[in-house]
């Protein structure tokens, strides 16, 4: 009796497990989803922390991503060099060529932008932003709470001596988090290759600005008259940076007459400048 | 369970018999994904799928096969192989003819096969000897209740990260202590419909 009920119980957990195991087989075949072979080939090369610093959820949306669409490949941070080697070689692209892009926190006020009042809520821009659209008079400004800085995942966004946001384009990856997180949107990705910058993002009347902010922007147009290759425009009592033909010879550095313009050459050491030229 | 209409199972099954407030069972996930509104959703939306099918498929098994040889004692290695791989099924096939609800479930799905509350339906199922209608009545509301908690939860617990909290509850502790007081007032039906 005993020997019948051991082989019963055998028999029916065998053939329970056969019958799921058939049909899980016949399901993986007939379900099966055909996936781009390349795709397979990058997961693999990825170092599958599924950690998130490259801006999507695990590796392989991120390996998707990089299939699918033309993104960056060497955004993953914890796979290093290796890894977008790895990665260039089966995408047949060239690790140069591709196009660095980094984060510029586009305000210089800081201290030098005047408060309307005194801000004494949670310490993030995004509250801050909501009373009254944060408490410097210039409603375009950065806030200095350092949201930026907090979700950079690099660290490579600090706040500055003035209280404004500033990147380090030595660590940036440009996975555009700050860009989304920044409630005064106005920080921007740019090509690494563009060194000069105007830090101010104001709409505001030349005049105003002059009286809230000693480095804003005041749409006088003398850097659009100077720009040899026109890479300049003013719109909105604003001149911007196209980022187009920008050769940073930074002769619209020495015009503004309000300082606004900041050529990033200057400001980092020779290192970044070196740099800088690998990245051409 | 005295009282065995299908309303009396459905209310019993969501509320009465809460199965995250009231049995305590499932309490990982409840804790471990209530962060966000949104990730509570899709948990739920998995649990209740998963849930109902695998109540079906393992009363099935129970009712035909188990019962009749007289190989009670399997049930709980078998339930475990029948949950585990419909989940595995449950995923191959929202992957192939449902991307958009296969990528919305994303993690969620995966993370079912080790959910105590779909082992336990399965099991509290066989205890109260229920029928086929009465099971997925049962399986469902269970799953609902579970929705309704997480939910209820997940809410709280978006409010409570901006609440100034004294030092020693900051994180989880918190989150036990809610987690307790919304068990509290859940007991507040006991006696409903004679449970």
């Amino acid at each position: 009796m005993k020997e019948n009920i051991i082989i019963q119980s055998f028999l029916v957990m065998g053939s329970v497990s056969f019958v799921i195991g058939f049909l899980l087989s016949i399901a993986a075949k007939k379900f099966k989803v055909v996936s781009n072979p390349k795709k397979d080939k990058v997961l693999s090369a990825l170092p599958g922390a599924n950690c998130g610093a490259c801006g999507y959820v695990g590796c392989e949306q991120y390996a998707e991503a990089i299939v699918s669409s033309n993104v960056e490949i060497n955004l993953c941070k914890p796979g290093g060099e290796e890894t977008v080697k790895k990665i260039a070689e089966i995408m047949n692209k060239e690790v140069s060529d591709v196009q660095r892009m980094v984060a510029v926190v586009l305000c210089a006020g800081g201290s030098r932008a005047k408060d309307e009042f005194l801000y004494k809520g949670l310490k993030s821009c995004y509250y801050a932003s909501k009373v009254f659209n944060g408490q410097k008079k210039c409603k375009y400004a950065c806030l200095g709470f350092g949201d930026c800085v907090e979700v950079c995942p690099f660290e490579a966004i600090f706040i500055n001596k003035y209280g404004v946001a500033e990147v380090d384009i030595l660590k940036c990856t440009g996975c555009g988090l700050c860009v989304k997180v920044c409630p005064q949107k106005i920080i921007k990705l740019v090509s690494c290759s563009y060194q000069v910058h105007i830090l101010c993002s104001s709409k505001d009347k030349g005049n105003i600005v002059r009286q809230i902010c000693s480095v804003g922007c005041i749409g006088c147009g003398l850097c659009v008259k100077t720009c040899p290759v026109r890479d300049i425009t003013l719109e909105d009592n604003l001149a911007f940076m196209k980022y187009d033909k920008c050769n940073n010879c930074e002769l619209c550095v020495i015009k503004c007459p309000t300082k606004s313009i900041v050529s990033k050459i200057q400001l980092n050491s020779k290192e970044n400048f070196s740099f800088i030229n690998i990245a051409k | 369970m005295k009282n065995t209409s299908l309303l009396a199972i459905f209310i019993s099954s969501v509320f009465v018999n809460n199965i995250i407030l009231m049995r305590f069972i499932g309490l990982c996930s409840f804790f471990g994904v209530s962060n966000k509104l949104s990730s509570a959703l899709g948990m739920s939306a998995a649990v209740f799928f998963v849930m109902t099918l695998a109540t079906v498929v393992s009363w099935f098994i129970y009712n035909l096969v188990l019962l009749p040889l007289g190989l009670v004692y399997l049930k709980i290695i078998v339930f475990i192989l029948v949950i585990a791989s419909l989940v595995q099924l449950v995923e191959l096939f929202l992957k192939k003819n449902m991307p958009g609800l296969f990528k919305a479930l994303g993690i969620y799905l995966p993370l079912i096969t080790t959910n105590c509350a779909i082992l336990a339906v399965a099991f509290l199922i066989v205890d109260y000897k229920f029928n086929f209608l009465q099971s997925i009545i049962f399986s469902s509301g269970t799953a609902l209740g579970y929705t309704i908690a997480i939910i209820l939860f997940s809410s709280i617990r978006e409010r409570l990260e901006l609440a100034p909290l004294p030092n020693a509850v900051k994180g989880y502790g918190i989150v036990f202590i809610t987690a307790a007081l919304m068990s509290l007032s859940f007991m507040g039906l006991i006696g409903l419909f004679g449970f």
